[in-house]
């Protein structure tokens, strides 16, 4: 057997650890809400968010681009409806009001806007299916673009009130469970994020907490702006090599929220968050950032984290979409859906990665509780590496199916012989299955 | 190839027991004077020998530091201070201020710094300088402390100073990596961590000896630029967050590519407040204990190889664990029982503490003379009595010592026998152990 232990040339390893994935996946669905929920490829869209197991659907409420819930209820509705026609969870965000923050009354009025929300879908799907739904309060109020000034004490305020009349109207439903109610999606670019996080645990009434929600991006500034690297190569290595806080920070929140019931999601991810496309879309959808999301997925897995929202779905002409308004997905997409089919939620994996001849290689081997196994390889560097892909999973493991997506294969998805010679050419991800049940 | 843990603290071996490698070290700059030629200097020098100090940062082109070219004779002193206590210098070409991207600016400083390394040679001889540390830079990353440098401006510098240092220090060397490093980044920068990355993977590797890192927990006042405006509620989101420590070390030494080249935490403490008197409330105060034993018991735990408190002597600063007269603060005490009880080569028991003890940091920790002790920082306001075995999992019992600082003992520790229990009142710092150790031995009261 020559694995990656001898590829690596060490000889002895400390015993291997084995952990059981909690990750659900899920995605935000936000400006391409009408082509998500309405437009002719919405039947696409809706088998692609199958394809990759999307189990929580974040939607947005009272924002600047989906439906009024309360003026266009039949707008929102269909909003909600193409959630569920998925078979997702909706995460429905109640995102925000106009300033002042501190007002009193505008704060009740905002709350009863939620109330009436809730009480709508009660009416709409019943309560026995709403009180399964998330509802997270707010977004990024730690930020100072989209709310500067914002404090954590007026968000505590806002919180409160809106938690206790989403429970007026969903409470006897819940029989004795606890609502899924959350927050505070914090921005984890600004400094001190971590303090909203404690405080939120710390300061509100946990049985008002279901979940935590937490925002991470590579990176919001252009090759060469604000202090990043000037060249396109050493950026990109760079964004790679950070990719390892998705595990910190999930461990991170991980251990504020862990005994206290309350779950612990990445509410937004992506490469690059920067506005301008011609920044932002090759590196979130081209083989980068396909790669980049894979090994953030085993990251956040890794950490243990609960959930994961990619930023997002549906976006028409935008940077950041998994699929085109047509339904036409990017590279991302397949990479999600092959990390799909190697680890599933409850699975039991072990992570693996080269430390000294093949750094950037990463294999993560995962089973079920019978007999199905798999591997998922992810290559984040550049250089080409040209051991197969039998030589890094080692020959004594009978896997039947191998794919993988990589600089060589065109954005597509290919099934390779197992003794190919080359295994990546450049940054690449690929699976091996025992069976061909997890590619349905 | 390396495989994942479970237990992130399980890395040495399988029985859940880390080795110590973290070396104590200290800042010594704004107030050198008083360390290096104040009346005080001699019991400055004890206290240091007692906090165990191998390592102390020294500066130069700022902090007020002697020019050491122009007053040779403060220098001499300044680093004859360090090695009085016993301890290594590293010694921090802190900054010019000429042009960044001037190559003529940057040869200028490079060759300022070569001289200097002759001139130590001939001083103190090879023998000793080859195990001194040259450290490049402070803060480049931050336009406050160290001009905003890109990184690109840095890596030309550090280069030339480091090809400048090489050039007499490296036949006194032989086989040992270049003790260079840098970039000593301000941790609240955002991206601090392109910082380490591009260091590590851009700079010649040969010239790399140290990557060296600062963390401050905070630098708002209650209540300002978002921070809480209670008091304790800020304390306690700061001592929480103290485990930042333990998760940028282990975060660096992924980075870290070269066997052999040091994690260093070169400048931390609790606060950084612009006010003197704002962060002398959080850093010397038992707050200012308790935050700090715990970040120690974190960077021990992040297996960083030397940290550095900013700062050891202070006059008015808001920073030091020593007064100009030698006075200690409460953290002085806290570090003194960290760096006794828990030494370079000390086998760390991991877990340490019940998991269902909330409050309360610790570790226990046992030297291979038969040392047992447990190192326990209480991180709330309110008193609270522990059981010694049922916290420590039965790896300390009642026949033992307690030596402890709080509230109750003063601003000093206090000695004596150990009933199976320990009442912390308030913040805390305590040592549970079969065996006292040098100071602690003497006196029940200092």
């Amino acid at each position: 057997m020559k694995d990656l232990q001898k590829l690596s040339g060490l000889s002895t390893v400390p015993p291997k650890a084995t952990r059981r994935s909690r990750l659900r996946y899920g995605v935000n669905e936000a400006s391409g809400w009408r082509e998500f929920a309405l437009g002719p490829s919405s039947e696409q869209i809706r088998d692609r968010l199958r394809a990759i197991d999307t189990q929580i659907l974040r939607i947005y409420a009272f924002d600047r681009y989906t439906p009024d819930p309360i003026r266009d209820w039949p707008g929102f509705a269909g909003y909600v409806q193409a959630v569920l026609n998925t078979g997702a969870t909706p995460m429905i965000t109640f995102t925000r009001f106009r300033p002042p923050f501190g007002d009193a009354a505008t704060v009740r009025w905002f709350a009863q806007r939620c109330g009436e929300l809730v009480w709508n879908c009660i009416e709409q799907w019943g309560g026995e299916a709403v009180r399964e739904w998330y509802w997270c309060v707010w977004n990024e109020p730690n930020s100072d673009w989209i709310n500067p000034g914002f404090t954590f004490d007026q968000y505590r305020q806002i919180y409160l009130e809106v938690a206790h009349e989403i429970l007026r109207w969903i409470g006897q439903y819940l029989g004795g469970r606890r609502a899924l109610i959350g927050g505070p999606a914090v921005d984890t670019f600004q400094p001190f994020w971590l303090d909203w996080l404690w405080r939120f645990v710390q300061e509100i009434d946990n049985s008002l907490i279901g979940f935590v929600l937490w925002h991470r991006f590579g990176d919001w500034r252009a090759v060469g702006e604000w202090g990043a690297p000037r060249d396109h190569a050493t950026y990109r290595d760079l964004l790679m090599a950070r990719a390892s806080e998705y595990s910190e920070h999930a461990r991170t929140v991980g251990r504020l929220v862990g005994t206290r019931g309350i779950l612990n999601i990445c509410g937004r991810l992506n490469v690059n968050s920067h506005q301008e496309v011609l920044v932002s879309a090759e590196l979130n959808q081209g083989v980068f950032g396909a790669v980049y999301y894979a090994l953030a997925l085993v990251e956040l897995v890794r950490g243990g984290a609960d959930g994961e929202l990619y930023w997002m779905g549906t976006d028409a002409g935008g940077p950041y979409g998994l699929w085109d308004d047509h339904g036409r997905p990017t590279a991302a997409f397949l990479a999600k859906q092959m990390v799909v089919q190697a680890i599933r939620q409850h699975d039991e994996i072990t992570i693996e990665e080269a430390v000294q001849d093949h750094r950037g290689l990463m294999v993560v081997r995962a089973q079920d509780g019978g007999a199905r196994r798999s591997a998922l390889i992810i290559h984040f560097s550049d250089c080409p590496l040209s051991n197969s892909l039998a030589d890094i999973l080692g020959q004594n493991d009978s896997y039947a199916v191998f794919r993988k997506i990589d600089a060589g294969t065109e954005r597509q998805v290919v099934t390779i012989p197992c003794g190919a010679s080359a295994a990546f050419n450049g940054r690449g991800v690929a699976i091996a299955l025992t069976d061909m049940a997890r590619l349905e | 190839m390396r495989e994942d843990h479970a237990d992130p603290h399980v890395a040495a071996n399988n029985a859940g027991i880390q080795s110590m490698r973290l070396r104590y070290g200290v800042n010594e700059t704004d107030s050198w004077w008083h360390f290096a030629l104040g009346p005080e200097r001699k019991r400055i020098w004890q206290l240091h020998r007692e906090m165990r100090i191998q390592i102390i940062r020294i500066f130069l082109f700022d902090k007020n530091a002697p020019d050491p070219l122009n007053e040779w004779d403060l220098f001499r002193s300044y680093v004859n201070a360090v090695l009085a206590v016993g301890a290594t210098p590293m010694v921090t070409y802190a900054k010019f201020r000429r042009p960044f991207d001037d190559d003529r600016a940057v040869r200028w400083f490079a060759e300022q710094c070569g001289e200097i390394v002759w001139h130590c040679l001939e001083e103190w001889g090879e023998e000793r300088v080859r195990d001194w540390h040259w450290c490049v830079w402070n803060e480049p990353n931050s336009d406050w402390i160290g001009g905003g440098l890109s990184f690109e401006q840095y890596q030309d510098i550090y280069e030339s100073v480091a090809h400048s240092i090489l050039r007499w220090l490296k036949p006194c060397l032989g086989s040992r990596r270049a003790p260079i490093g840098g970039p000593a980044v301000e941790g609240f920068q955002p991206f601090w961590k392109d910082w380490i990355w591009r260091f590590v993977t851009e700079v010649d590797a040969d010239l790399i000896g140290f990557v060296n890192w600062h963390r401050y927990a905070d630098w708002r006042d209650h209540g300002e630029k978002g921070a809480p405006l209670d008091a304790a509620t800020h304390e306690a989101v700061m001592l929480w967050q103290a485990r930042d420590y333990e998760v940028r070390a282990r975060s660096v030494a992924r980075l870290i590519r070269e066997p052999g080249v040091l994690n260093v935490c070169g400048e931390w403490n609790a606060h950084s407040h612009y006010l003197p008197r704002v962060r002398a409330r959080f850093n010397q105060t038992l707050f200012g204990a308790a935050y700090g034993a715990s970040a120690l018991l974190h960077l021990v735990r992040g297996g960083v190889d030397a940290e550095m408190l900013w700062t050891g002597t202070d006059d008015a600063c808001g920073y030091g664990v020593l007064g100009p007269d030698a006075a200690p603060t409460p953290l002085y005490f806290a570090r003194r029982l960290c760096a006794q009880y828990i030494q370079y080569g000390d086998a760390i028991v991991t877990p340490a503490l019940d998991d269902g003890v909330a409050g309360l940091d610790g570790m226990v920790v046992r030297s291979s003379n038969g040392r047992s002790s447990a190192v326990l920082v209480h991180r709330e306001q309110t008193a609270t009595t522990y059981d010694v075995s049922e916290i420590t999992r039965g790896e300390l019992s009642d026949s033992c010592a307690l030596i402890k600082i709080d509230c109750e003992t003063g601003n000093a520790v206090t000695t004596g026998p150990c009933d199976g229990t320990i009442t912390f009142a308030g913040y805390g710092v305590a040592v549970a152990t079969n065996a006292v150790v040098g100071h602690d031995v003497s006196s029940q009261v200092e």
